[in-house]
């Protein structure tokens, strides 16, 4: 049931004004002591029966007129159920989506799994479906992906679909499955296009979309909850592995064994304490600990033990239980080992000979700043001439400091290097005014003139899209350190903190990046690149760092210098983690938390084993896949390693990449359970209903419609509308008679 | 009785000036007063002794009760044989349950009212010689004053009735079987009770009390309230000789109740003269005075019945 109005729901509270009045009347009404009384009670017990029935039943249809009257002025509407055999039967376009996420293995007190009900509906569904029906079957679970070659009308193809839906433990992707069902439904001609979703309706995925609908406009949305449980109020308990974290804390001893501490974080989801043992494996150790859980609550347990140098695969396990109604998040899988050093490539566009005036005296002694226990950063500097395929293939991350101008064959090559999943860090200078080393000065001086326009064009053509967004102009205050300038001087004002780049700087108001001064930045064009993302903006909203993804890899600009040519940034403390982070960011090492790998679904870039010859991915269950066609950078003549590409993992476990017989050397890495999906509790009404309201009032244009076609909304919205069944008008008529009703009973009990 | 008559017009005081008076001896004396002035004014004519029938004569009879026009009609002697009425007993009987105390506001209360007519009817019969009783009841018999012809005596009863509350249920069979024990001559018995929650047994009490040759009135006393329910608003009722409560909007169920009311009324009417008793309903908004004379002519009338 949806409403029209469901803030006007709360009026039903005045139902009990009534009952208050009743009170207030029965507090008020006037004591008497009167001798008679039996012949008002016992002599006539029939009629106070009658009385008192009649009381009750007045208040009652006064308390029922208030609540009817809010519950009318709601507008409430039955949205049409999931289809009917009879519905389905008439001609049409289904799209099913199935929710094949991790929380849909959870069990109920039957045994029976929410994916095995949701299959047999949607079989059922298939079944009833007429020869005029067609159906798409589109799976849920991360990332979201069409089953069926399109719409099909051929029913056994799509039950054969449904058969390639297996317990997963990937998360949710609503967003995914819906954008897919639009686009599917879109490519139909059938004015009836319906979107049936079977899904438990998790909290953890259902929200309220960012983008909308967007799509096609369907006649019909249904969702069918599948945690029966849930939806009735009962809590779904539930015990996870949510969390481990390993790192060494001391030196290997002299047979190469380390200590390692390893912190596993457990959940509790149910609403009673729960006792479990939590289990390590090591490689041949195997530790375990007794834990108990309070009711709704997480905890942490420590394991520290010593392991030998080529031990790389872990995980923590708990026990099942009754109170642990999913099994896929009770085994969490990580790694351990060396870390493999990020390649930079640092592209110097205005080298010096003066050290400290050099454009890479600040970004050199940042990166090699890195932190115990994170990843080190390895750098090689090269002049633009310098910059060749084969040293961008063998970095992770290439770095444009300064760089005024690169040929057309470098800036394809770094086009290429960035859709194979490479990273390429942009900054501005003076080299992109044509500059001479005195930067500020220059653009001071050129910042309108033709110059400068003609050496902004310049940039713009030699980046090509690598450039987030094209840059328009320079524009400065002043010389960095002039004090007559400092006024007018901007700084970061408006960051993303849930970005992994700034994630560090998260709840630190008083962190130097903010109190850094930029005199000088470039100014950019931020129309018609929709998927580029400002990251951080200075002062006034002008953007500061901007992030763009190419193919599978990314860009991030930063809109001024890394030396102290336009800001000061390079001077702050947090320069160093900020260029780090942006550096592991474009190499995909912020993606790998902990050793945790990745979620199952992720797509996942991993570093190729050391040595020649073909790639091949294991897979948790033994089997092998080979990479070549995914490898990330073609292994050159000076190949080094760097990443490969080897898709989205389909299930929970220990995987590896290795050289083709080279298995002593593969390179493992951890896929897990999205562990959102461990929360089993269902969304609010309110939550659906405004993921309804969303599917509905944001019913869109056909993509492939022409979009001066002004009708698009209003006919997809009337017939969302047109399968409602209103319910208000109903209501009203039924206030109508319960104040006849009681006006009867009034009257004769008078 | 000796009062033979008694006319209207008297100056009788109501029942709403009455219950500004306190204590019942005084309210008594003031009806008292208010039914001699009446009396006196007209021809007082009764006599305590009344003939009887003839009887020959025989040695040791009063020479004064030769009836001399029999001896000069018949040549016989016959002496006047005379009903003596001074050794009447009366015992009034007064229901002093709980549900008595229900008065309306401002005026006597059922027990209140019956107390004054009884003391006011005591001192009448004090007055012409007979002796007077008095005995209170409620679930049980209560105060007990056995009948005496002394005037001294009423100011005991005036005592007892204001000492006396109102409590408890009521039992008129349990009264009556008392009545049974403590009057042993024939006697006038008068009952005042409002009758709620009366028994079948009270009535086959009342038939056998009868039965011993006593003359028993009923007075059953009613407030106005009872009788007309003038009640308005929303009332949460609560009974006087149980815990029961009723909140109700009054003019729902006032024609049930005063239907329920005349059936009760007419029953215990129907039973009482069915068992050869006098019957009354008393309401206590009529002055007690009126009340009184009508129970007088309602006794001349039955003796000159009997006659």
């Amino acid at each position: 049931m949806g409403f029209g109005n469901i803030g006007l729901l709360i009026g039903m509270a005045l139902g009990v004004v009534p009952i208050i009045i009743h009170l207030i009347n029965r507090r008020r009404a006037k004591l008497r002591r009167f001798a008679a009384i039996e012949f008002l009670l016992m002599s006539d017990k029939r009629l106070a029966r009658r009385l008192k029935l009649k009381q009750i039943l007045v208040l009652a249809l006064r308390v029922l007129l208030v609540m009817a009257l809010a519950f009318a002025l709601a507008k409430p509407y039955i949205e049409p159920d999931v289809a009917t055999v009879g519905e389905l039967s008439e001609p049409g376009a289904v799209a099913l989506v199935i929710d094949d996420s991790a929380s849909m293995q959870a069990t109920d007190e039957g045994g029976d799994s929410r994916l095995e009900r949701a299959v047999a509906r949607a079989r059922q569904l298939i079944e009833s479906g007429g020869t005029r029906t067609s159906f798409a079957i589109i799976a849920m679970g991360h990332p979201a992906r069409l089953l069926t070659p399109g719409l099909t009308y051929d029913h056994a193809v799509a039950t054969r679909a449904l058969e390639q839906l297996r317990p997963s433990g990937r998360g949710a992707d609503l967003e995914g499955a819906l954008a897919e069902a639009g686009r599917v439904l879109s490519e139909s001609g059938e004015r009836e296009r319906r979107l049936e979703v079977l899904s438990d309706l998790a909290a953890h995925a259902w929200k309220p979309l960012p983008t909308g609908w967007g799509w096609v406009p369907v006649s019909t949305f249904a969702r069918e909850p599948l945690d029966v449980e849930a939806r009735q109020g009962t809590i779904v308990p539930n015990l996870a592995v949510v969390d481990v974290a390993a790192g060494e804390y001391g030196a290997p001893d002299d047979k190469g064994a380390s200590s390692l501490e390893v912190t596993a974080t457990l959940a509790n989801y149910g609403t009673s304490e729960a006792g479990t043992t939590a289990e390590l494996r090591l490689g041949p150790t195997v530790v375990a600990e007794v834990v108990t859980l309070a009711a709704g609550a997480s905890r942490q347990v420590v394991f520290k033990l010593s392991v030998s140098g080529g031990t790389t695969q872990g995980q923590v396990s708990i026990a099942a239980s009754k109170e642990n109604r999913l099994d896929a998040d009770d085994t969490f899988y990580f790694t351990v080992g060396a870390r493999r050093s990020l390649q930079t490539l640092i592209v110097n566009g205005s080298p010096q000979t003066t050290g400290w005036l050099d454009e890479l005296y600040f970004l050199r002694a940042a990166l090699a700043a890195t932190a115990p226990g994170e990843t080190p950063i390895a750098v090689k500097v090269v002049q633009v001439s310098e910059l060749t395929s084969a040293r961008v293939d063998a970095s992770d991350v290439v770095v444009l400091a300064n760089v005024g101008n690169l040929t057309k064959e470098q800036t394809l090559m770094l086009e290429h290097f960035v859709e194979r999943g490479g990273g390429v860090f942009i900054t501005a200078g003076d080299q992109w005014v044509g500059g001479s080393g005195e930067g500020d000065e220059k653009a001071d001086k050129l910042g309108g003139t033709g110059s400068t326009v003609s050496a902004i064009g310049a940039v713009n053509k030699a980046y090509g899209k690598l450039l987030p967004f094209p840059v328009r102009e320079v524009k400065s205050v002043g010389k960095v350190g002039d004090p007559r300038a400092l006024l007018a001087s901007l700084s970061f004002a408006n960051v993303k903190f849930e970005h992994p780049i700034f994630q560090i700087f998260d709840g630190l108001d008083d962190a130097s990046l903010f109190k850094a001064h930029v005199y000088t930045h470039v100014l950019v064009d931020t129309e018609g690149r929709p998927e580029a993302t400002v990251l951080a903006s200075l002062t006034g909203g002008i953007p500061a760092l901007i992030e763009a993804p190419i193919g599978r890899g990314r860009v991030v600009f930063l809109t001024t210098t890394i030396d102290r040519d336009w800001a000061d940034l390079a001077l702050r403390t947090s320069f160093p983690p900020l260029v780090q982070r942006i550096c592991a960011y474009l190499a995909r090492a912020l993606d790998r938390t902990s050793g945790a790998g990745f979620s199952v679904g992720d797509e996942a870039h991993v570093p190729v084993p050391e040595g020649r010859g073909p790639l091949v991915l294991l897979r948790p269950d033994g089997g092998e896949t080979p990479l070549d066609a995914v490898e990330d950078s073609a292994a050159g003549a000076a190949s080094q390693a760097t990443t490969v590409y080897v898709g989205a993992p389909d299930i929970a476990g220990h995987w590896a990449v290795m050289r083709a017989g080279e298995r002593e050397r593969a390179v493992s890495f951890a896929v897990n359970v999205d562990r959102r999906e461990s929360d089993l509790r269902p969304a609010s009404e309110g939550v659906l209903s405004e993921v309804s309201g969303q599917l509905t009032r944001d019913n869109g244009i056909l993509p492939t419609m022409d979009a001066g076609h002004e009708g698009a909304d209003e006919v997809g919205t009337a017939e969302a509308e047109r399968g409602r069944t209103v319910l208000w008008p109903w209501i009203l008529a039924g206030l109508f008679l319960l104040f006849g009703s009681e006006a009867w009973l009034l009257v004769r009990g008078t | 009785m000796a009062v033979a008559r008694a006319e209207q017009g008297t100056k009788l005081v109501d029942p709403q000036a009455l219950a500004r008076l306190k204590g019942v001896s005084l309210r008594a004396r003031v009806v008292v007063d208010g039914i001699l002035q009446g009396l006196h004014r007209s021809p007082h004519q009764g006599a305590s002794i009344e003939f009887a029938e003839h009887k020959e004569y025989a040695p040791g009879d009063e020479i004064k009760h030769v009836d001399w026009k029999a001896f000069g009609r018949l040549d016989k002697y016959y002496v006047k044989k005379f009903e003596h009425e001074t050794n009447l007993q009366a015992l009034m009987v007064i229901d002093g349950s709980a549900s008595m105390g229900y008065g309306a506001e401002g005026a006597l209360s059922k027990y209140e009212y019956a107390s004054v007519v009884a003391t006011t009817l005591g001192y009448l019969l004090l007055k012409q010689q007979d002796s007077v009783g008095l005995m209170r009841f409620d679930e049980t018999v209560g105060e007990v004053l056995p009948p005496r012809s002394r005037m001294t005596h009423l100011a005991a009863m005036a005592d007892l009735l204001e000492k006396s509350r109102v409590r408890g249920g009521t039992r008129i069979e349990v009264a009556l079987e008392g009545v049974v024990m403590h009057l042993k001559k024939r006697g006038l018995v008068i009952l005042f009770s409002d009758f709620f929650g009366e028994d079948e047994r009270a009535f086959s009490t009342l038939r056998n009390l009868v039965g011993r040759g006593h003359e028993v009135t009923v007075l059953q006393v009613l407030d106005g309230d009872e009788l007309e329910f003038p009640f308005n608003e929303m009332t949460l009722f609560e009974g006087l000789e149980s815990d029961q409560k009723l909140l109700v909007e009054p003019q729902i169920v006032r024609r049930e109740y005063l239907t329920k009311m005349k059936e009760h009324q007419a029953r215990i009417r129907q039973k009482t003269l069915d068992s050869q008793a006098s019957y009354v309903l008393v309401d206590t908004r009529l002055p007690p005075g009126e009340l009184v004379l009508k129970l007088l002519r309602d006794r001349r009338s039955t003796e000159v019945g009997r006659r």
